[in-house]
């Protein structure tokens, strides 16, 4: 799976790519975005391309936050169309994830965050 | 010697010891005679060691006394075949040459016990006589004891034999009895399959229906008849022996014939319509009356007719629990209780039967006590409560998936191993014409794999987008999708040559989506509960399915056949 990766001020900014993100590709953007997530940055998730998103899908998001959360740093959400936005509201994930409806709204809430100045 | 002869045959059989005196001289033997008179015994005098061997042959002496010096045969000589004849009789010894060396000889090879020289001392051959029959007779009554011993001994082993023969038996009886036990379930559950339970009709235009029958270990007697007259006119029976086993299913048996009998008899009577339900019950009831009530037995019954034509059910309910009847228009479920008491109690019950309106679009649900009773591990009866509430929720689509629910809930609900009663249970839907409700049906297969996700996702889309909204539409998507990934994943693992069957079936007010599939039954009750922190990245799954359908069912049809059954209704549901 080819991401498109956007580094901003020790923040990435990662799109996932295609319709879809389910069973059938999920394992694939595991092993994309694994060696990524190894870099000492800050991430954006941009899956305004994404129509479907199912429980394994939402598994690989949650992994990858999981495994920044670990080393201290964050990963937010943006882009959710409504089908994917009703998938992570009824399994709650919503509430575990900062999730904002693009890029640039994104981007503000880490540079009005400590954390991100912490990080640099 | 007349005299003397004539003694010994006669007294031969004389129950005092025998005591045989023998010599050549008849003075010898007078004398010998006369001072022994006194003893209690029986004495025999012979001048002829011949005629003393004849009759030593022939009966056992305690005692011979004999002369050393006779002719023809000596005293030892006579002793010493005496000895090999009879060894037991003592043996004594008259003679009037003392020399040692006939002693010697005497006792050697006569085995002689006393040695008497002549002239004799009364007393002494008196206490010896006396001594040796004493002898003898405790000899004997120790053979006697032994040999009683040895009599007991070999009665005691014989009974021994006997008893561990007797124990042998009751073993090989108790197996013989359990062999026979379960002949007699495999004989019934025999006669159930064949005699008990008809298979309905194979073309019923308009109807659809589904039963199921499942034996209990010790037979119930439940049976099953289905009689078609016409293709719009049909009657079904559910009937119940009392009692169990063999006997019962026999029983069923008989009165299933009866029926046909009965029908047959009442049809020759009639015009071409078909005998009323109610004629069939009371000619059948008279029939089988008095046989039932020497048999101690009795029958419950529900015998329904269906008229397409006339768009009625009749129906007579004997003892029997009521039939279940769903109004497909206003959704509702009625009960058609019968008030008739079995068959077999009275010669003079007047059966009658009850006939309500049956439309398009109706089911009826036909059972017998066995699903009712049947108790969980508390001993609480499944009821018929749950029953209705259990129909209630299948939404009585499909009389397949009914009965398969039914069946489902009833085996949750029941104590493992417990199935104690027959379950006989059976659905009947009046299909409505397709031209007042279009039911539409689509289906397509798959090949196992997550690659056919997407193209599934896109068929769903395809099947369903004159039917639903957006929002809905990507339920049934997400829906499908988790299943699918479970059946792929978990019950094929992808393996090759596997394949997902997509049916789609459209009701006025629902949709249903069906997910076939071959393999082990995906068991949703192994699966954990999803956790909502965050910290369990899968177990979503199912919890998803659930919220995104308005019911769901995993549904084992049939060995290696499953079935995922989903509901959309096409009205949202109102939060």
């Amino acid at each position: 799976m080819k991401l498109s990766i956007e580094r901003t001020n020790n923040i990435a900014v990662v799109g996932i790519p295609g319709e879809d993100l389910d069973a059938q590709n999920a394992k694939a953007f595991k092993k994309a975005v694994t060696p990524l997530l190894e870099e000492n940055l800050n991430f954006i998730f941009d899956l305004s391309e994404l129509n479907f998103v199912d429980s394994s899908g939402l598994g690989a998001i949650l992994s990858s936050l999981r495994h920044v959360n670990n080393t201290g740093r964050d990963l937010k959400l943006c882009g959710l169309s409504t089908p994917v936005r009703a998938l992570f509201e009824l399994v709650r994930m919503h509430r575990i994830f900062d999730i904002y409806n693009d890029r640039d709204e994104a981007l503000l809430a880490y540079q009005t965050s400590t954390d991100v100045v912490e990080l640099t | 010697m007349e005299v003397l002869q004539s003694k010994p045959t006669t007294d031969i059989s004389s129950k005092c010891p025998k005591v045989l005196l023998v010599d050549d001289e008849e003075s010898v033997l007078l004398s010998l005679e006369r001072f022994l008179r006194n003893e209690s015994v029986d004495i025999h005098c012979v001048t002829s060691p011949i005629e003393a061997l004849e009759l030593v042959s022939h009966c056992s002496f305690a005692v011979v006394v004999a002369d050393l010096r006779m002719p023809k045969m000596d005293g030892i000589e006579l002793l010493e075949r005496i000895q090999q004849i009879s060894p037991e009789t003592i043996r004594m010894m008259l003679t009037a040459d003392a020399q040692i060396q006939v002693v010697a000889n005497a006792v050697n090879r006569g085995k002689v016990h006393n040695f008497f020289t002549k002239p004799w001392c009364r007393d002494t051959v008196r206490n010896a006589v006396r001594q040796a029959v004493n002898q003898y007779e405790l000899a004997r009554k120790n053979r006697h004891l032994q040999m009683l011993n040895t009599m007991q001994a070999t009665d005691l082993n014989r009974l021994n034999k006997r008893l561990q023969k007797n124990v042998s038996e009751l073993a090989q009886a108790q197996e013989t009895i359990t062999t026979i036990r379960e002949q007699e379930i495999e004989i019934g559950s025999r006669i159930q399959k064949t005699l008990l339970v008809e298979s309905p009709p194979d073309s019923l235009p308009g109807v659809r229906l589904a039963h199921k029958v499942q034996p209990s270990e010790r037979i119930d007697g439940d049976f099953l008849d289905f009689f078609q007259f016409s293709d719009t006119c049909f009657d079904i029976l559910v009937g119940d022996v009392m009692g169990k086993g063999v006997p019962a299913a026999l029983l069923g048996a008989a009165i299933k014939s009866q029926f046909m009998r009965s029908l047959s008899s009442l049809y020759s009577e009639s015009s071409d319509e078909p005998p009323s339900i109610a004629s069939i019950i009371n000619y059948t009831n008279r029939a089988i009356t008095e046989e039932l009530i020497e048999l101690e037995s009795y029958v419950t019954l529900f015998y329904a007719r269906f008229d397409l034509k006339a768009k009625t059910i009749s129906y007579v309910g004997c003892g029997h629990p009521p039939g279940i009847l769903f109004r497909g228009d206003k959704g509702i479920q009625e009960l058609l209780q019968g008030k008739h008491m079995p068959l077999g109690f009275s010669h003079s019950e007047l059966y009658a039967s009850t006939t309500v309106p049956l439309k398009p679009g109706d089911s009826v649900f036909l059972y017998s006590d066995g699903l009712t009773e049947m108790r969980n591990e508390k001993g609480e009866f499944f009821g018929q409560e749950n029953l209705m509430q259990c129909l209630r929720k299948t939404s009585w689509h499909i009389p397949e998936l009914l009965i398969e629910e039914v069946y489902s809930q009833v085996t949750n609900f029941s104590a493992p191993h417990s199935f104690a009663d027959d379950l006989t249970c059976i659905a009947i839907q009046i299909e409505a014409p397709r031209l007042q409700t279009p039911i539409v049906f689509s289906e397509k297969k798959f090949t196992s794999s997550l690659c056919s996700l997407k193209p599934m996702r896109q068929t769903l889309r395809n099947f369903t987008t004159p039917y639903f909204n957006d929002k809905q539409i990507c339920e049934l998507e997400l829906a499908l999708t988790e299943a699918a990934t479970n059946i792929i994943q978990h019950v094929h693992q992808s393996f090759v040559g596997e394949t997902i069957d997509l049916e789609f079936v459209v009701f006025p007010d629902r949709a249903v989506m069906l997910i076939r599939y071959k393999g082990e039954p995906f068991d949703q009750t192994t699966v954990s509960l999803p956790v909502f922190d965050g910290s369990k990245d899968s177990g979503f799954g199912l919890f998803i399915i659930s919220q995104m359908v308005d019911e769901v069912h995993y549904i084992n049809e049939q060995t290696n056949n499953n079935c995922i059954y989903m509901t959309k209704n096409f009205k949202e549901k109102t939060q």
